[in-house]
This record gives C-alpha cells, structure tokens and sequence, in this order.
C-alpha cells in the first residue's frame, strides 16, 4: 500500500500550530536554526569550492595544485636557455 | 462562515526510545517533514491523564502511524524483558483501521532485517513490511515507498538535506531543554518544528 498525501504543504507555524509549540518557541527556533546555518561545521576548502560553485571540478584550481604542476621539457629548456644568456 | 483548512496528515510514530535509535528517529522526523507530513509520538504524553487515553488519542487523531518493530529482542536492563509496547500500539492501530471509515488512514511497518516479522509476529503474514535495514539511506528509502506526493516527491537526497540540517541544530536544541536525549516532549516538537521549516525550506524554495 502507497498513502497519497495530497493536503497542503504545512508551513513551520503550521507544524508549531498542531504540536502545541507557542509562537514565541517558534521565533527562536527559527532563530536559532538561521544562526546554526552560518556557523554550521568547518568546511574544507574542496567542500567550500563544492558549496560556492556546484561542482568539484569548476572551481578555480587551487595554488598548491599550480605548484605542484609539473613543466614541461620545451619550457624547462627555455627557462634553462635565458637563464644562461642571463649568466652571461 | 469561515471555510476552514484541513491541516496536514499527522504521522504517529511507534519507535523504540533508545540510543542506537536516535540517528533513524532523526532521519524519520526529516522524512515524514519532507512528505508534508507532521510526526506524532507517545513523547508528547506528559500530563497525568490516563498514558493509554493519551496513546489512543494521538492514534485517532493521526491519519497515519509507523511501527518500527526492530526491537524484538529482550532488553540488558533488569528484569530482562521484550518490548510489547510497539507491537501493542501497532495492534491499535489497525483496530482503529479497520473500525474507521477513512479510507486514508494507514498504518505501516518497519523492520531492519528481512523475514524476521514473519517470526516474530506471523499474525502480519501477508503484510509487507517496510525494511530499513538500520540504516539512514533505508528509512528514507522506505519513506519513499510509503508515501506518495504528487508533484512534490522528496528525494533521498532532499530528505539526507533536511537531516543534515536537524543534525546541525540538535546540540543547542538539546542543550537548550537540557537533555541529553531527544526522547523528550520538548526536544521532539523543537524538532519536528525546526525539521518542517528545513522541509520548506527544501522543498518549496530550491526548485
């Protein structure tokens, strides 16, 4: 058996409404359920990338990765070539 | 004359109250907000009147309950003993399903392992129950195939969203009734409440 729900959607008030909860609770939950969003747990910088652009991967790369790129043998060769016409 | 609004489905909430439970109590009360639906339980029974009248009060009022029968075994504490609340509430439950005229009103029954009910309770037999297997994933899972809302079907993942955000507010909502459980009437509206605001939150607004 499937149940189909087919009331309306009820809103925090309405589910404060049915469980007795006082409209004075229901701010500060309210409140209280904002604040925790802000301060919610650490984020690493990969999950903040993740959270501010949707996807691992669209996100700027980041610099310790840049660094760590290895170069290529024409550019080390080029790099390698003015440093000795710098020398001489 | 003022037309007035039937308010949502009310879901009882037949589980067991012990700690390996907390994080399924949590994903149910995520789920059953993200369905629409308001969770209802025996934790609400405060006051001195009769719990039974009290029990079968909410039951009435509610269009449908979940039993999760997970806990057949016989407790550690003194003198050792099975739960029968859970079976007892269930046997309720249908009494009032089929004493009712509402064609709406259902009841639905959980386990974390398969075959297990139909030793434990063969008088189901016939009855399929909703099997969760302990896990998070599996009670939103089984919420999916309980329940049904047109245009608005929740997905495991906009149920995992509003848990996580139950998860992130339980500490101060605990701290704040002093408990240390959310077994309590106070910490289980707190809940529900904060739980229908994510459930909005995620599934009217995020489209």
């Amino acid at each position: 058996m499937k149940a189909t729900i087919t009331g309306p959607f009820p809103t925090a008030k309405d589910t404060a409404r049915i469980l007795g909860v006082s409209d004075k609770r229901l701010k500060e939950l309210l409140r209280l359920r904002s604040s925790a969003r802000l301060s919610g747990p650490k984020k690493s910088g990969w999950a903040l990338d993740f959270a501010k652009n949707g996807s691992k991967f669209s996100g700027t790369k980041s610099k310790t990765s840049a660094n760590k790129r290895r170069t290529s043998a024409p550019r080390k060769r080029r790099a390698r070539g003015k440093s000795a016409k710098a020398l001489a | 004359m003022a037309r007035v609004q039937k308010l949502s489905p009310e879901v009882f909430l037949n589980v067991p109250y012990d700690k390996k439970f907390e994080r399924l109590f949590l994903a149910l009360i995520s789920g059953i907000s993200a369905f629409g639906l308001v969770p209802r339980a025996t934790l609400e029974i405060t006051t001195s009147v009769r719990r039974l009248d009290r029990i079968l009060d909410l039951i009435r009022r509610c269009e449908y309950s979940i039993h999760d029968l997970s806990r057949v075994e016989i407790d550690r504490g003194a003198p050792r003993t099975p739960r029968f609340n859970m079976p007892f509430e269930l046997g309720l439950s249908v009494a009032f399903e089929k004493a009712s005229k509402s064609r709406t009103r259902g009841w639905f029954v959980c386990e974390s392992q398969s075959y297990r009910l139909a030793k434990s309770l063969s008088d189901l037999n016939g009855t399929d129950p909703f099997i969760h297997n302990g896990t998070i994933e599996g009670v939103f899972r089984e919420l999916g195939n309980m329940f049904r809302r047109p245009g608005r079907q929740p997905s495991v993942q906009q149920m995992r969203t509003i848990y996580r955000k139950l998860r992130i507010n339980l500490p101060a909502v605990l701290r704040q009734a002093g408990s240390g459980t959310p077994y309590t009437a106070r910490v289980f509206r707190d809940l529900s409440v904060i739980a229908s605001a994510a459930a909005v939150e995620v599934m009217l607004t995020r489209r």
